[in-house]
């Protein structure tokens, strides 16, 4: 699921403008930041779709729930850090998970002066290479689903889209999608970071070689693989 | 301590040091005698855990997927990151020679938690949050959820045994 930029009110569908406990709203559900049973909590619930065939709304939804629980848990298993899982309604296709309180996302991290970057970048290409040495694709790596927290550690959110693989294409796409998302936002520094990004990687990780020669391929095309011939 | 689930069920949480009956308890337990679930509080470090266990055991009670045959047995199974129910009890439930105990009551009645009370010889401890926060059995905890170190490297040992509970039915 692609959630949009924390913050960001949308009015489409009008339930969504002045609600305070929002905090994300994509194509497929909404994340907002509640109590639950008396603890500070992040709940994702995936909204159902009329125009979908009401069976296979309900598997697709089940599925994908399924599969962002199934990720989060192997990421903390392989001591990533990631939100704690704290509990699934499948009947009402709700995740319910740890706030991350006063953290920081990595887009606005990259805004502070190009000197304190580098632990920064350190950090970012040692966890997207251990998530990668763990076969964990993330599909949605932008600057906006990494989290520095308070205690200078950096943590990840929003599986919605992630998935196990181990093929090189994949790894390397999900960088490429980081890269991108860095150039947009901070084109001054995007060089600079991005090369730090890829040199941490490369010593959390040890089959980076092979990923980082795709990537350039990847770069050169473009992140979807032409379906021709 | 009353808490109170998502949809407002409430939740009566008891807790007794030096009990000297357990296994008088336990058989009253089975028997149905007594309805509540009885814990090991050395193998829960927050109030919170035990809330997560009593909500997902009672969410799957009343949509009839339970996989015990009572809402308080669920709780321990909840509370458990293994599949096999045999081994939920065996864990987490009574064996005749703790003292210090966790009861839990979903939907506690007056008559109930009487019956409960005069059932259990021992002290009652008013302070349940701090006494499970202080007087949990890290080692046992670790070695129940399997938590190796690298997964502590992500956060605490309540969140890495909160997730396994939560991702159990996924894996």
């Amino acid at each position: 699921m692609e959630v949009v930029e924390v913050g960001v009110k949308h009015d489409r569908e009008g339930f969504v403008k002045g609600d305070d406990s929002l905090l994300g709203h994509g194509a497929e559900g909404v994340v907002k930041r509640v109590k639950f049973l008396g603890r500070d909590a992040v709940v994702k619930e995936r909204f159902s779709k009329d125009y979908r065939h009401p069976i296979l709304d309900r598997l697709l939804t089940s599925r994908r729930l399924a599969q962002e629980v199934k990720t989060m848990a192997r990421c903390r298993k392989l001591g990533i850090a990631c939100p704690a899982l704290y509990y699934v309604d499948m009947d009402s296709a709700k995740v319910y998970m740890e706030y991350l309180h006063s953290a920081k996302t990595l887009k606005d991290c990259l805004s502070e002066p190009l000197s304190s970057l580098q632990p920064i970048c350190a950090k970012v290409g040692a966890l997207v290479g251990n998530l990668h040495a763990g076969d964990i694709v993330h599909g949605d790596l932008t600057t906006s689903n990494l989290m520095m927290r308070t205690d200078g550690s950096l943590a990840i959110i929003d599986f919605g889209l992630s998935y196990l693989s181990s093929a090189e294409e994949d790894k390397a796409v999900d960088l490429y999608v980081l890269e991108r998302a860095i150039s947009n936002v901070h084109c001054e520094v995007a060089e600079k970071v991005n090369a730090l990004i890829l040199e941490s990687y490369r010593q959390a990780f040890g089959s980076a070689k092979q990923v980082l020669r795709r990537l350039q391929e990847v770069r050169s095309r473009g992140r979807k693989r032409l379906m021709v011939g | 301590m009353l808490r109170r689930l998502l949809d407002g069920t409430s939740v009566e949480l008891m807790m007794y040091s030096d009990v000297k009956n357990s296994s008088s308890i336990k058989s009253k337990l089975m028997s149905g005698e007594l309805e509540c679930a009885v814990l090991d509080k050395h193998l829960v470090m927050d109030v919170f855990q035990v809330m997560v266990a009593a909500q997902m055991a009672y969410q799957r009670y009343t949509t009839g997927k339970a996989a015990c045959r009572t809402m308080h047995a669920e709780v321990l199974y909840s509370l458990s990151a293994m599949k096999s129910i045999s081994n939920v009890f065996a864990t987490f439930g009574l064996d005749g020679n703790q003292r210090e105990l966790l009861i839990v009551v979903i939907n506690p009645h007056k008559t109930s938690i009487e019956k409960i009370q005069s059932s259990i010889d021992g002290k009652e401890v008013s302070d349940i949050e701090r006494s499970l926060r202080t007087g949990y059995d890290e080692a046992r905890i670790r070695e129940i959820y399997k938590i190796s170190d690298t997964e502590l490297q992500a956060g605490s040992i309540l969140d890495a045994a909160l997730s396994r509970m939560a991702s159990k039915s996924f894996l």
